[in-house]
Order: C-alpha cells, then structure tokens, then sequence
C-alpha cells in the first residue's frame, strides 16, 4: 500500500494507537483509511473529501482512548461507554491542528445505522452525513476481512456485508460499495492522497496526554518522564531531545483497555514482566508509524536487564528513569545505587544518582 | 409503491451536548422533539431533559426513551411481545386496511397482534421501549416493500424482538428529574424551567409533508389505520397558514416569545433559513451567536 504523503507522523500514530485499544493487528486503521479513501474517490468525491475520508478512516477508533470501563462493569455499562468512542474520536481529531472538521464529523457519525439504531446518535437515513456512512462500510468490510475466527476474502466480505443492506448500511451505500468492490477487489491497491498538513509533534503529544489521563495515577507521566529523561540524557552524553521523545513514546505502551498499573515495585521481576509487556506495545506501535519507528528498539529495549544484555543506551536511560519515577523519592537513591550494574546500566544509574546529589 | 423520502433533519445529541457543556447548560427542553434519540444522548451525559410532541407515539417513546431509568423488557418479556399468545384473542383484522396496499398479510396480523400486546404491557417504560422498538420493524418492512431483492427476508417476530432489544442500551438513569408531554410548544414550555430551549422547528408544511413511517406509527398505536394526523397540526401556529415567510415567521416568534423565561435558545436551521433565523432570534434575544460546526447544519444561539 502506498502511504499518503503525511500519515506518516502523527495521523499514523492516532491510527495505530486505535488499533491497539480496539485490539486490532496493527495497520487495521490504515488498511480501513486506504478503502474508506479508494470509495470515496470511486464515488466521484473531490479530492478534499478524498482526504477527509482517508483520515476519519485511520482515525476512527482513537475514541477508545478516552472510553475507561471499569475491571467489573456489566455489559450493559460497556455498551454504554463505547457508544461514545466515536465521540471522544472526534473530539480527539478536532483538537489536531489541520485535520478538517468533515473529518472529525465523519468519525464521530461513523458508527450510524441507516435504520437509527447506531451510536452514538442514532441518527437515520440521510442524516447520516456520506462520508461517513462511506467510512462505516470501509470499517464494516475490512473487519469482516480480517476477522481472525473467520477471515474472508473481498467478495466473501461483500457478501457478509449484504445481510445489514436498509439496517445498517443504506441500500445506496451498499450498492455502491458492491460495485466498487467488484471493480476494485484488492484491498491493498495503492492510494495516494494528499493529506492537510499536521502538527505532528503537537499532535502526538496531546494523544499521549490522553492516554495518561486514562488512569488518575498516570496522569503527567510522560511529561515528568520526559523532564527526567532529557536531563539524564545530558548528563550522559546522549542526545536530551530523543530521550525525551523515547520517553514520551514509552506512554504508548498503555495502549490498551486494561494497562497495568505502575505501582508494583519497578526493580522486582513483576515488574519486569509488566514492563516488558508495556515496552513490546510502545515499540510495536511505533514501529508501525515511520516517523517514530527508529525509536522501537529504545522504546522495546527499555524493560531488558542490564544483567542480563541489555545494551541499548536509550534503552537504558528510559530503564532508569522509569524506575526512579515509580520509586519512592526518599528510597529512590538507594535503590538506584543497588540496582546499577543488575537491573539498571551502572554508568546511567550512577549519573542519575549523582544528579540527585546522593553518594554513589 | 409508498414514496419513502430519505431526507430526515440531522438532530444530532451529541452535538447539542457540545453546545450545552461549552455553555454550561445543565437542562434543555424540546418542544418539538419528535423521536427523542437526541435527548437520550443528552439524558445519558447527565443533563435533564424534557420533551414535549404532538404525536402520542412520539411521547410514548420518550416515556420508554426519556422519562424511564430503569425499566427494561427482559428477554421473556420481548418473546410474549413479539409473538401471538395462546389463549388470547387478538384483532388480527386491525390492520387490514393496509393490506396489498403497504403490507403483506402476514404482516398485517402481526401489526395487530404487536398493537395488543404492546397495550397489554403494564408498565410506561416498557410500553415506550416497545413502541420505539417496532417503529424500526415498520420502517423495515416498509423499505423492503420497495426493494424486496436487496434485503435480507427476516421472520416478524424475529426482526421485532432485535429492535425491541436494541432500545435497552438507551436505558440510563442521570439522576435528574426528566419529563415528556403530549402537548403543544406553549404547553411544553409553560410546564417546565430549563437552561436552554432546543428547536427544530417543524417545516412549513410539515403537516402535509409528514414522513408516512411517522404517521402510519400513530396510527397503529391508536389502532385506527384510516388516521390523518393532519389535523393535529391544523390549529397550530405552524398549521395551514404558515405556507408563506410572513406568516412562518409569525409562528417562529409566537415560539420564542414562549421560549423567553429559558437562558438560552437554540434554534437549528438550514443553510436557507439561517439568515432569516437569526434576524428572528436577534428581536427576542439581546446576545446571539450563529455555530457552523458543518456546511449543512447551523445552531442560531440565543442568550437572555
């Protein structure tokens, strides 16, 4: 598939962080995005609106984000959340600075059914806006492809989709995506489209913001993550601008309904395993995203053992300043000291500690 | 064939729900709410909500939809609603009027046994959920009368009973006190205080251009298949003189003078009516402010 000119900064990111809480293999949401767009220009849209579909298809679920259920709610308070993930999606794309407000309509009307019985609205008929109506078939078709109990190909989605025709889908819809499906079957058919320009950094940072806001004990994580980090990079000799940005990306990990929480003791082997879980996600996700796949290896090799190979210096780094995050501030020191040249890189872990002002 | 038009207004709740946080609104009324998804939405995000139409399926549905926190039709329930009982004796003739005309046979039977066992429920909550439930069976039989190839053929009781359940998620409680009315706008906002008024003002011949899906609901839910609902427009302000602008916008005012004791007003317009709109609320209210949040749907926002 050809990516877009753009969705390789932060859009890419808001996609595949969708696809992590929707836990969906990643590259669901750029996959849905690419036929979302390849419809809309098959039904003659302009190019505007080509890209507006391009976005509210990758940025469909991001919504999740913002949806917490608790551990033990009952189905019926789930359903009732997630009835307002395309909201939240929304929200979340209006604030992106370049994204078109079409867009953000489309993902917030994405999930309608022609007959008024979707979400979060239950608008019906044609007061569902087209475009989203058109991402909501894309959604629809590339679910039923990739549907991991049973995959189909294009036609054999087509032909799960025929059964909601005049309930969930509009006949025209429909009936229109049948004939693009027809004429264009491969899914993975490039797409070029020419995407609004985005502050990808400001972006970026507001979703991961938003993903620490899930969890009251995580909130502003990332940023003190990042203070500590681009001052320990400083002291070491590493570049404080991409520690910085490591440590920001590490909040990615928690891209998933039920994160674990922080509050174990960070040096004990539980820990370890929570975090190596936490550390696989963030660098999957941003190895999915270009902009941010050269910091995968760093973001992933934050949760290895100095003991045991670990030598991945921004690894490292991002090691110890989650630790001493997590520790408490007056037992921080000594514990840091203990753990350089086990768990943590001696030299990193003594430059932090010498940062506090404590003997090493 | 039934002419089945698409073109529906977009009432959207949650993009009311924008408005009222930005604007603090903790209450809204509807006098002329129609089918009340919308303030559902709202009811879920906390904010109290009232509603008030002149159709009684309308209200009906807002008791199921609006007015009802818990209440919902178990399982066993919906299976004693959607399908005929032994024993009881049913008028499957009610409907038959309509038969060969916009159904089938069978579907006429059901429209009376549905019409009776939905009297038969003995709770508001549940007789609303019902109602909102089956209107999406008629919308359904409707629509596959018009295209009989391209939709799925779905047993009647089969279909009842996925809509019936469908209007449990809208169940919720918001610890508020919410109310419908059947009653006229001058009614609706005598009776109740709110924060905003919300309207979406019925069309300038909205009495003749009624959507045959809404009118033939009323019609079943009063068991009367021959019902022209026409004429409980006709003595409205918006009845049968409100063709031309003068004497339209003489009945948007008589709304918002009735409208006066609430904060805010909210009126939803079209790209078309926007302007003369906004003139309208700019003589009631001393603050106003047009919001576009899309090409096609302007809110001309009123403050005391």
């Amino acid at each position: 598939m050809t990516v877009p000119v753009g969705a390789d900064g932060a859009l890419g990111l808001y996609s595949a962080v969708g696809d992590a809480f929707a836990d969906r293999r990643i590259g669901f949401g750029r996959r849905r995005a690419n036929v979302a767009a390849r419809f809309a220009r098959f039904r003659g849209a302009d190019e505007h609106a080509v890209a507006v579909a391009w976005i509210a298809g990758a940025l469909a679920e991001v919504g999740l984000v913002r949806v917490v259920a608790p551990h033990d709610a009952s189905p019926r308070t789930r359903a009732l959340l997630f009835a307002d993930m395309p909201l939240h999606g929304a929200h979340l794309a209006a604030a992106v600075r370049g994204v078109p407000r079409e867009a953000a309509d489309a993902i917030r009307w994405h999930r309608e059914h022609d007959d008024g019985t979707g979400v979060p609205d239950g608008l019906r008929w044609d007061g569902i806006p087209t475009g989203a109506a058109g991402v909501g078939i894309a959604h629809a078709f590339v679910t039923a492809i990739e549907d991991a109990a049973e995959p189909r190909d294009p036609l054999e989605a087509l032909f799960a989709l025929t059964a909601d025709a005049g309930r969930r889908f509009s006949l025209d819809v429909e009936r229109a995506f049948r004939a693009f499906v027809h004429e264009q079957p491969d899914v993975e058919a490039p797409c070029t489209v020419t995407l609004p320009d985005i502050e990808d950094d400001a972006a970026a940072d507001a979703l991961l913001v938003a993903i620490d806001d899930r969890d009251e004990r995580t909130r502003g994580t990332s940023a003190r993550l990042a203070a500590r980090a681009a001052a320990l990079a400083e002291r070491v000799g590493l570049d404080a601008v991409r520690a910085s940005r490591c440590a920001r990306l590490l909040t990615l990990g928690r891209a998933t309904e039920f994160a674990p929480s922080d509050d174990v003791d960070p040096l004990s082997r539980v820990a370890r395993e929570q975090r190596t879980a936490l550390a696989g996600r963030a660098g999957a996700i941003a190895a999915a995203v270009p902009r941010y796949a050269s910091e995968a290896s760093a973001l992933a090799a934050s949760a290895a053992w100095y003991e045991e190979g670990a030598r991945d210096r921004y690894g490292a780094l991002l090691a110890t300043v989650v630790a001493a995050e997590s520790l408490d501030p007056v037992e921080a020191p000594r514990r840091l000291a203990a753990a350089a040249g086990s768990q943590l890189d001696p030299e990193i872990a003594r430059a932090y500690v010498a940062a506090l002002g404590a003997p090493t | 064939m039934i002419d089945l038009p698409a073109r529906t207004r977009r009432v959207s709740g949650t993009r009311l729900l924008d408005l009222c946080i930005e604007r603090g609104i903790g209450s809204v009324v509807d006098p002329f709410m129609g089918y009340p998804t919308h303030l559902a939405v709202l009811k879920r995000h906390g904010i109290a909500v009232h509603g008030g139409d002149l159709l009684e399926w309308f209200v009906r549905a807002g008791e199921g939809l609006i007015v009802n926190d818990f209440t919902v039709l178990r399982d066993a329930e919906v299976a004693e609603l959607v399908e005929m009982l032994p024993g009881r004796i049913y008028p499957t003739d009610l409907f038959r009027a309509w038969e060969g005309v916009f159904f089938s046979e069978d579907q006429c039977r059901y429209l009376g046994v549905w019409h009776a066992n939905v009297h038969a429920l003995r709770s508001d909550g549940q007789t609303g959920l019902a109602i909102a439930g089956l209107w999406h069976v008629l919308c359904h039989w409707l629509l596959k009368s018009s295209h009989p190839d391209e939709m799925l053929d779905v047993p009647p009781s089969e279909l009842a009973w996925h809509y019936v359940r469908e209007t449990d998620r809208w169940v919720v409680q918001n610890g508020k006190r919410n109310t419908v009315r059947r009653a006229d706008f001058a009614a609706t906002l005598g009776a109740v205080n709110a924060d905003a008024v919300y309207l979406a003002l019925p069309g300038r011949t909205g009495a003749r251009r009624i959507d045959a899906r809404v009118w033939m609901w009323e019609a079943w839910w009063t068991g009367d298949p021959y019902l022209n609902v026409e004429r409980l427009y006709r003595d409205t302000v918006f009845g049968g003189t409100a063709n031309d602008d003068g004497s339209y916008d003489r009945a948007i005012a008589d709304v918002l003078v009735a409208a006066q004791q609430a904060p805010y007003v909210i009126l939803q317009a079209s790209p078309r009516d926007a302007k003369r709109f906004e003139a309208l609320v700019r003589a009631h209210r001393p603050i106003v402010e047009v919001v576009t949040p899309a090409a096609d749907e302007i809110y001309v926002i009123g403050k005391r």
